[in-house]
């Protein structure tokens, strides 16, 4: 089977029938093919039609209006063809209509979404030839006069296409998860679209097929158009106003053109995508980038400034978040990237885990000067001397020469993009783009948890990277809104993924670190910082355990065991608590899972997240949470969680009371919390990463 | 006894904590001085340093010396950081006042622990996340630490046992009540105000204090009352006072004679009370309440919130309020301003009550405290 047709019907039975009249008169002579109709919940008469439909005709019944995605996603379960043809049923079809699209998939191997002319069926005039960005990247229907749009070529590519006519693979629709049923009729197909150029393919205009669309007829369009739009920008808004400000400075650049040569372009070369020579230069471009991508040639080299990190857990939730990332992107782009990690020696061992054959260390020839992460004053740190590279082989790391540090290290070190994962790095240049990971905004946000020199190292250090980086790689959707907040970052050069690294725990039993409680206990694995809030904890946690008696569970901190966490072993010891309260420090991540494993409840009273890793350990692991109502840690929880003003010691410990006697909460906690866990992928989230590491390196708008 | 005074907040712009320290302080010296106690005032006190030490307290007497008044910062951290990994205080002293929320490690001293209020936690949207991460730490500490706690209201004595709950008497802590008291001589007479005598509010502007409240009362009330005597606010600066700073200016543009003072001097605050027709003090929350005695102390019908401290303080002399509601207030400030049988009633009741209290009673609590400490042996921090 070839194509599967997919109509989704909703009433407009005469509207429908045109279209079916036209589609049979339109399909080429042996096409294989299946018409598959879904009656969303018709009032007419249109179930009446449907029942004396014979194949090709495929009938699918919803019992109500269940939306656009839904239908469409409905009917791309049960279908057979290796195309689907997802089609509104207030077109008409025109002769020949289908072939163009058809022959983009064949001249196009990594086209996603193909779309077509469509004209408005009352007046004539083109009212969809592709979807570009406008007022801050909302989508919008490109329109021109057909001769125009037919000057791009026969296949031009857009940023997406309107699904009211258009051509998808059904293998790669179906592993898609198919439209976004969190949408309402509307912003469906612009979603989908964006997600087929995150998966590395093309979505493309056949400029030979036209068709003609009731543009008004589909009843309900506009209903739902507020909330669709909110979460259309939530999830893509940073990239769809990027792609919108490439298209201005496209036009903006064609127009100077224009001006210089003294002549008048037409609107759409104006684009740039009209001039013939421009319009081949262009597609030699895109091509280029197409077949490097397909054969994995021109692999891009990427630089990682892991110089802050130290071995061992005194960088807290960063480490894991890095490495699992790294190793994620290599194992999805394989040969296309190549790592060159700049990092002190003693993480060599480390890194071994996360590079491949052919990737590089890249370290400071002289031991790195060490200590934990405050540095007096705004006082750069100084850069190492000398640079001494580290090549893998199959056998293990091979000298491959020094490296002396300048201006143009990182050029003469070939990278094309350098991913700073602590924000900063000392090898930024203006010449090499960069990604910068931001994991929270704490010095602005909650600047008392800091040494003032601290704060104005942080604050100084962000300042200039905000001027710097490409683009920022934000810990949540909070931090792209704290970034834009405090330092006028514009969405367009953020992007979020999500910490979604549950995964690189090993499930295996291993026996409880020494120390620990054997019942269950609450348990907050965080490092021993201010804005971890562990006073309050400890004054919730003696309020609980006053109120339960012996029944009370146990109290777990781990955390890098530094000087504060012999103050609060002091505070706990005060209070009375020395019995209960247990000190592990840094544990393995075999002793972490054992822990996971018999803790009753994740508490996590922090003031301060930009996102809150233990959040999804949790979830993977079956254990309730109770999190601080502050900053990120809502957005990473969602229903998962019981969420509380951590600043108040008596409500923590009401909380903390009813996750340990009530096993109905708790139960509903870890089933919501299972269920939470697939909105985090880190496949998708190193994707993410991926795509935009690649579009810095490539200086091209993601 | 030698006896040290942390004296590190009254270096800087004072408030409520900071009188407290500066009066409690000349209060010790002046009862401990002929029992033939010397005492070692502390101008930084463990992480509280400060940049100018010079308005800090000072008494001029041999017997009184200030050690670190003379330290820049880094000097003084440094001192303190010597101090928790084990040297002894310079005069080798007996026992140590904190005022200032701060308990630092002092191995070779008995600490003696103020606990001013528990807001950072009870009322946390009126404490800064700064206030709250600096208090939580230095409680927590002092419950390790400190060989007595001295409480400055039953109120906050109270607030602890609901945070800390048995903490006391599990853990056998001395402790004892050492409230606040007006830091100005008691008036001779009660007062009889001038026909313009303003209603005073003190307080720094933040929202504790709940400013709003006597804006709102004042604008009914004046919408009401024949006199429309004028409302006077002083204090110093605050935090996210906006609010505030905005509703006072547009009862302003109305015309209404409200003004904001800002921060005033000693001398000039005592003036204030002496003129004003009554004090009007509408906290959210109080860990004990110095104007409210301060006012009662001249004479001065005070209209007080019916929360936290403020009762305690006020005794049956006050007229109360709930915070969250300015009509109330407005309603007892007419019937006040058309009622002088019973305002002046108020003023004698209010200069009775304020006998209550007194620096020199209270020091001379504090001084017992310290000997009780000083002679029991179980008073020490536990190993």
């Amino acid at each position: 089977m070839q194509v599967s047709f997919i109509l989704p019907l909703y009433n407009q039975l005469e509207l429908t029938q045109a279209c079916l009249d036209s589609l049979r008169a339109t399909v080429p002579a042996g096409l294989a093919h299946e018409i598959i109709l879904v009656d969303d919940g018709s009032t007419d008469r249109t179930r009446e039609m449907l029942r004396d439909l014979g194949p090709p005709h495929v009938v699918l019944l919803n019992d109500r209006n269940r939306g656009f995605a839904a239908a469409n996603n409905r009917a791309a379960r049960v279908a057979q063809g290796e195309f689907l043809a997802l089609l509104n049923n207030d077109l008409v079809l025109g002769r020949g209509w289908l072939d163009p699209m058809l022959a983009a998939f064949a001249a196009y191997p990594k086209a996603g979404v193909v779309g077509n002319i469509q004209l408005d069926a009352e007046t004539g005039a083109v009212d969809h030839a592709g979807v570009v960005f406008r007022n801050g990247g909302y989508p919008v229907h490109y329109r021109a006069g057909l001769d125009e749009i037919r000057s791009l070529g026969a296949i031009a590519e857009f940023p997406a296409v309107t699904a009211a006519c258009c051509l998808v693979r059904r293998e790669w629709f179906l592993r898609q998860g198919g439209f976004d049923e969190g949408y309402r009729n509307g912003f469906e197909d612009t979603d989908l679209c964006l997600r087929a150029r995150d998966d590395g393919f093309a979505n493309l205009l056949a400029t030979a097929s036209v068709v003609r669309h009731h543009v008004s007829g589909s009843e309900g369009r506009s209903d739902h158009e507020f909330r669709n739009a909110r979460r259309f920008l939530a999830r893509w808004g940073p990239r769809t106003a990027a792609l919108e400000e490439e298209w201005n400075l496209r036009l903006a650049r064609e127009r100077a053109a224009a001006e210089a040569g003294n002549y008048f372009a037409p609107f759409h070369r104006r684009l740039g995508l009209g001039n013939r020579s421009l319009r081949r230069s262009h597609r030699r471009a895109l091509n280029a980038v197409r077949r490097s991508r397909a054969q994995g040639s021109g692999a891009l080299r990427i630089g990682v400034d892991l110089l802050r990190l130290q071995p061992g857990g005194a960088n807290g939730g960063v480490k894991p978040f890095v490495l699992s990332f790294l190793a994620e992107i290599g194992r999805q782009r394989g040969a296309e990237f190549n790592f060159a990690v700049l990092a002190p020696a003693s993480l060599r061992a480390e890194l071994a885990a996360v590079l491949r054959p052919r990737d590089f260390v890249i370290e400071p020839a002289e031991a790195p000067s060490g200590g934990p992460v405050p540095i007096p004053g705004v006082a750069r740190t100084p850069r190492p001397r000398t640079l001494s590279v580290h090549r893998r082989d199959r056998d293990g790391w091979r000298a491959n020469g020094e490296l002396p540090v300048s201006d143009a290290t990182l050029a003469k070190a070939g990278i094309d993009v350098l991913y700073a994962p602590f924000g900063t790095s000392e090898f930024l240049s203006p010449e090499i783009p960069s990604v910068s990971l931001i994991v929270d905004l704490l010095h602005r946000d909650l600047p008392a948890a800091l040494s003032v020199e601290e704060v104005n190292h942080r604050h100084a250090r962000f300042a200039e990277v905000a001027r710097t980086a490409t683009y920022f790689q934000c810990n949540s959707r909070h931090v792209v809104e704290r970034l834009g907040h405090h330092y006028g970052v514009p969405p367009a050069r953020c992007f979020h993924t999500y910490n979604a690294v549950q995964g690189r725990l090993p499930d295996v039993d291993a026996p409880l670190p020494d120390g620990a409680p054997h019942d269950p206990f609450f348990f907050y694995p965080a490092n021993f910082w201010p804005h971890k809030n562990h006073e309050a904890l400890l004054v919730a946690y003696r309020l609980y355990a006053q109120a339960a008696g012996s029944r009370a569970w146990p109290l777990v901190f781990t955390g890098h065991p530094d000087e504060r966490m012999a103050q609060l072993r002091e505070m706990s010891d005060g209070l009375g608590l020395a019995e209960r309260v247990a000190f592990l420090g840094h544990v393995t991540d075999e002793a972490l899972v054992a822990l996971w494993k018999r803790a009753g409840a994740l508490v996590f009273p922090s003031l301060c997240e930009g996102f809150g890793m233990p959040l999804l350990e949790a979830m993977r692991f079956g254990v309730p949470i109770i999190a601080a109502t502050a900053s990120a840690l809502p957005e990473v929880a969602g229903d998962a969680a019981l969420l509380v003003d951590a600043r108040d010691p008596q409500a923590l410990a009401e909380t903390m009371r009813r996750v340990a006697i009530r096993t109905d909460v708790k139960d509903a906690l870890v089933a919501r919390g299972h269920a939470r866990l697939s909105a985090f992928s880190l496949e998708l989230e190193a994707g993410r990463l991926a795509h935009f590491l690649a579009s810095a390196a490539r200086r091209q708008t993601p | 006894m030698k006896i040290g005074l942390d004296v590190s907040q009254t270096c800087a712009e004072r408030a409520g904590c900071a009188w407290y320290a500066d009066a409690l302080s000349r209060a010790l010296i002046a009862e401990g001085l002929p029992q033939g106690h010397t005492f070692e005032l502390y101008h930084h006190f463990g992480a509280w340093i400060n940049g100018d030490t010079r308005r800090g307290t000072m008494v001029d007497d041999p017997r009184v010396t200030a050690p670190l008044r003379s330290l820049n910062p880094a000097a003084a951290r440094e001192f303190w950081r010597e101090i928790a990994t084990g040297e002894p205080l310079p005069a080798k002293p007996d026992v140590v006042f904190s005022f200032n929320f701060h308990a630092p490690r002092m191995p070779h001293t008995k600490l003696i622990y103020t606990v001013h209020d528990l807001a950072f936690w009870s009322q946390r949207d009126f404490a800064t996340d700064e206030t709250r991460l600096v208090c939580q730490r230095e409680i927590l500490r002092a419950l390790a630490r400190a060989a007595g706690l001295m409480f400055v209201s039953r109120f906050t004595g109270t607030e602890f046992e609901l945070l800390l709950p048995d903490w006391l008497r599990l853990h056998g802590r001395p402790n004892c009540l050492a409230p606040g008291a007006s830091r100005f001589p008691r008036a001779a007479l009660p007062s009889s105000p001038a026909a313009g005598a303003p209603w005073l509010v003190v307080g720094s502007l933040e929202p504790r204090k709940n400013h709003l409240a006597a804006l709102e009362a004042y604008a009914l009330y004046h919408a009401h009352s024949k006199q429309r005597r004028p409302l006077v606010i002083v204090g110093g600066g605050g935090w996210k006072s906006e609010a505030v700073r905005s509703r006072l200016g547009e009862l302003q543009a109305q015309g209404l004679p409200v003004s904001y003072l800002g921060y005033v001097s000693d001398g000039d605050l005592a003036a204030h009370y002496a003129a004003a027709f009554a004090l009007l003090a509408p906290s959210w929350h109080e860990g004990f309440g110095l104007p409210v005695v301060e006012a009662l102390g001249a004479g001065l019908p005070v209209l007080a919130s019916d929360r936290a401290s403020l009762p305690e303080v006020g005794g049956s002399a006050a007229l109360y309020f709930p915070p969250d509601r300015a009509d109330v207030l407005a309603d007892a400030m007419i019937s006040l301003e058309t009622n002088p049988a019973a305002r002046a009633q108020r003023s004698i009741a209010g200069l009775e009550r304020s006998r209550a209290f007194s620096w020199a009673a209270t020091a001379k609590s504090a001084l017992e405290f310290a000997e009780g400490l000083m002679k029991g042996a179980d008073g020490g921090p536990r190993a």
